[in-house]
């Protein structure tokens, strides 16, 4: 037994590499909602990309080390405290057991990542250690971490201390600039819809889960999709439900949906969803298909001395 | 095989549509055996694959998909019917009576319509295990609800469409719930987690209402 959790926070879940291969079961990917934070806090313990972590939500949380052990933060920005004593996020840092990690809420962000230098023991479910909540499989038996939990670490190496280069750190705020590419229904909204979609402000709603989150602005007008086929829709789609109000799906998102496929969020922008909470400003940005793979592939040639696999 | 019609969507999605659902499984099947795709989803009317934009263009993925080679020597056909007990009404089928209203029918003639049916499972989807069931006579068609649920439970059988689908897990919903299946659609314990996939053969059996 090798971490205690002394304060789960609101929702604090084991993630891994993402349950990929079985959309067509219904089977989400799961994974980390900001796959980048988890990388690179992975990165600083010596870990690959996708090595399990923990997965903090806005509130933080507290555990305890039980051994000896090299971990390092990423994410949204808060006050970390080890025994008292301050630690910086991007940085490696050492525990020894005893020592009590507490991670603050969340200053701008959402979600914050916890790595440590070893392999956190879970429960493999079609090939991944993802908590995937609403299904009850993967992580810590299928559910987020409870106060007193005990998590074992296993194979605990050395990691030297290294630091995240800064201008790979990503910083959140509350606002967002999301590139997004026309999904195939983007043509259902009015001609009005399709111009305001892309001038306006949304506000992300308090329906906001690791699945999708809901975004208030004026309502958008896709009458006429309400007999839509259901389609494929993966993490980055934007679905339109009669109502008006896009949803955005995250790392848990449904494999089909009947709604309005009106947007999807290219791919170098999709880690940022997982930082989105309630109240945060959105606002989307064009892009075609053959600029969005342009802006993917400079994000993962700025990553690719530093991460040991791309995004997705 | 009619004219396909192949739809790039953002940097790494693109999907297959215009041809029946029975092609497009095949399809679909032939897609996943080639091993290129990071997944292949069946939807009512297309299929979609996801790439990697860094390893495949656009036009070698459009390619390749408009020359899918269809090969049907693999196919099998499972004809075993699977059995569904179902309660409707009351509290397991909330939308039964709004359902009935819409169509104008009372309670018996919908349950009737739809336990007489030969009803098969179109695709798998929303969530783990959740099956878009086809073969619902085409007067039961009724739209799904404006405002989704944020939760609806486990076993809940719902109808929108034109088609039955079946919540295999507790999770949010747009479809109007009329009845409940009373076995397990998913069971993480199992080998095989999900009692139903892509082409099986339904048959729903009305079990008590309350």
């Amino acid at each position: 037994m090798s971490l205690r959790i002394v304060k789960s926070g609101l929702q604090s879940t084991l993630q891994g590499a993402p349950r990929s291969g079985f959309r067509h079961f219904g089977v989400p990917w799961s994974g980390p909602a900001d796959q980048l934070s988890m990388s690179l806090a992975n990165r600083l313990v010596g870990g690959a990309c996708s090595q399990a972590a923990i997965e903090t939500t806005m509130t933080g949380m507290t555990l305890e080390f039980e051994a000896d052990m090299a971990f390092a933060l990423a994410g949204a920005e808060c006050d970390v405290k080890l025994s008292g004593e301050p630690v910086d996020l991007h940085d490696t840092a050492h525990a020894k057991a005893g020592d009590v990690l507490e991670i603050g809420p969340a200053r701008g962000g959402c979600r914050t990542y916890m790595a440590v230098s070893g392999t956190i023991e879970a429960r493999d479910f079609l090939g991944s250690k993802s908590t995937y909540l609403a299904g009850g499989f993967g992580g810590a038996s299928g559910a987020a971490l409870k106060d007193g939990d005990r998590l074992s670490v296993s194979e605990i190496r050395n990691a030297e201390p290294i630091s995240t280069p800064l201008e790979l750190r990503p910083h959140f705020n509350d606002r967002f600039l999301l590139q997004v590419a026309e999904g195939p229904d983007f043509s259902v909204m009015s001609d009005a819809s399709r111009i305001s979609i892309f001038e306006e402000e949304f506000q992300a709603t308090q329906r906001a889960s690791r699945m999708g989150i809901e975004l208030k602005g004026s309502s958008l007008d896709v009458s006429g999709s309400e007999s839509k086929s259901s389609s494929a829709v993966f993490p980055g789609t934007v679905q339109c439900p009669p109502s008006g109000n896009p949803f955005i799906l995250l790392a848990d998102a449904q494999t089909t949906g009947g709604y309005a496929h009106i947007l999807q969020v290219i791919r170098s922008d999709r880690f940022q969803l997982g930082q989105i909470r309630p109240g945060a400003g959105i606002r989307f940005l064009k892009r075609s298909p053959s600029e969005a793979m342009e802006r993917y592939r400079s994000r993962w040639l700025a990553y690719r001395e530093w991460l040991d696999q791309p995004l997705i | 095989m009619t004219q396909l019609k192949v739809r790039l969507t953002g940097d790494d999605a693109a999907s297959v549509s215009g041809a029946k659902i029975s092609e497009l499984r095949q399809i679909s099947n032939a897609l996943r055996r080639t091993g290129d795709w990071l997944e292949v989803v069946d939807g009512i009317e297309d299929v979609t694959v996801l790439f990697d934009p860094l390893k495949m263009s656009p036009d070698k993925v459009c390619a390749s998909l408009m020359r899918v080679d269809v090969n049907s020597e693999n196919e099998e056909e499972i004809d075993e019917i699977i059995t569904l007990p179902v309660v409707f009404g009351g509290k397991d089928g909330p939308d039964l009576s709004d359902v009935c209203k819409t169509l104008g029918m009372v309670t018996d003639q919908l349950i009737d319509a739809l336990c007489r049916a030969d009803l098969y499972v179109d695709m798998m989807g929303f969530t783990p295990g959740f099956a878009y069931i086809g073969g619902v006579p085409e007067n039961l068609s009724v739209p799904r609800l404006a405002e989704p649920r944020k939760r609806v439970p486990a076993g809940s059988l719902g109808l929108a469409n034109g088609k039955c689908g079946t919540y295999a897990l507790d999770g949010p919903g747009g479809w109007p719930i009329i009845g409940r299946v009373q076995v397990d659609l998913f069971d993480a314990r199992k080998d095989q987690p999900f009692l139903l996939e892509a082409g099986r053969k339904i048959r729903l059996v009305r079990e008590g209402q309350e």
